[in-house]
């Protein structure tokens, strides 16, 4: 059994490798399971945390993600949290791009079948959705933190379905979402309602961005939700940091 | 996984911990890769690298579920089968074992 202050040291060690918390209690406790087996062969504790360091080497190198423009420290993550956000990503982004087909093709069909100002509505209001709905659990997740833990957010990452930059890429999808609409402008709407009429490539140009914008809207949704999920698991754990 | 398996092995690792998972109730990270080396006698060593980001994606699959539990004052994560988990483990076994079988004819063995 390890004492306080040789569990204090792991958990040191695994915080100095910006692990997201959620991963980082399993690798803990891991962690602890390894040492206790050789502490088990007669080995000390200093001796046997050095070892199942080295078997770990590999998975817990750091680097920087390729988005990461600011080089600090605290930009690294391992090669075992980018290995589990490829795992999950790539489903999140299909689920979020499958809805996003469903929805443009839903539209087109309404264009044929409502008037004009109904469509213009429902399209408003169906593509500024995902915006909004982040927007509201990015702040869910802030409140409920700071209700548990006194640390400034950006302190640790708490689920391995965070964001980088600690949903940072939140503050980016607006940027560039205010940008899109500057760049599609008010007749677009219109352009879209009649695209059974003959469009121009501008158009449809304009008409993928969309579709790129509102898939990675509902991604960003999917990652709040599954992280906002992970945040109620490790809550008690937060709690007693 | 370990060096001397890694080719052989990949591809069935999602496969290899549904299985485990389906003869324990409840599993936590370690005791798969020590019960997995434990029933090929060493030979079979999944690696910590390999095994959570597979945890992870079938936990996000809705394949198992986790829970944390506090053992001996420790937070530890164990993972459960979910229906539709034990429903793809019964799937995957029964295709497994036909392709050992089919294995087993082409090698002789």
């Amino acid at each position: 059994m390890l004492s306080q202050s040789e569990q204090n040291k792991i958990r040191n060690y695994l915080f100095s490798k910006n692990l997201p918390f959620d991963l980082l209690l399993e690798v803990e406790d891991h962690f602890q399971e390894q040492i206790e087996n050789l502490m088990q062969k007669e080995m000390s504790f200093e001796e046997a945390f050095p070892e199942v360091k080295l078997l770990w080497k590999k998975d817990l190198k750091e680097t920087y993600p390729w988005h990461v423009l600011n080089r600090t420290e605290n930009g690294k993550i391992t090669l075992l949290e980018r290995r589990t956000k490829m795992e999950i990503e790539v489903k999140l982004l299909q689920i979020a791009f499958l809805v996003a087909l469903i929805t443009a093709i839903c539209f087109m069909f309404l264009g044929k079948h409502l008037p004009f100002s109904q469509f213009k509505t429902s399209f408003i209001i169906v593509y500024s959705l995902p915006l909004f709905t982040a927007v509201i659990m990015y702040f869910i997740k802030m409140f409920s933190y700071s209700k548990l833990y006194k640390k400034p957010y950006n302190t640790f990452k708490t689920s391995i379905y965070e964001g980088f930059g600690k949903d940072i890429d939140l503050l980016l999808y607006c940027s560039c979402l205010y940008f899109l609409h500057l760049w599609l402008g008010t007749d677009f709407v219109k352009s879209f309602y009649s695209v059974s009429d003959v469009v121009s490539s501008y158009t449809i140009l304009k008409g993928i961005a969309l579709f790129i914008f509102f898939g990675w809207g509902i991604f960003l949704n999917l990652r709040f939700y599954k992280s906002l999920q992970s945040f109620r698991k490790i809550k008690t754990q937060i709690k007693a940091l | 996984m370990g060096k001397k398996n890694n080719k052989l092995y990949k591809g069935t690792l999602e496969n290899i911990i549904l299985q485990l998972l389906s003869k324990e109730v409840k599993m936590y990270g370690y005791q798969m890769t020590k019960h997995a080396k434990e029933l090929t006698k060493g030979e079979l060593e999944i690696t910590e690298g390999a095994l959570y980001p597979i945890l992870h994606k079938l936990e996000d699959d809705g394949m198992i579920y986790s829970e944390l539990q506090k053992v001996n004052g420790r937070d530890r994560k164990y993972y459960f089968l979910t229906q539709k988990g034990t429903k793809q483990q019964e799937k995957k076994e029964a295709e497994m074992k036909s392709f050992i079988g089919n294995l087993s004819a082409i090698f002789n063995v």
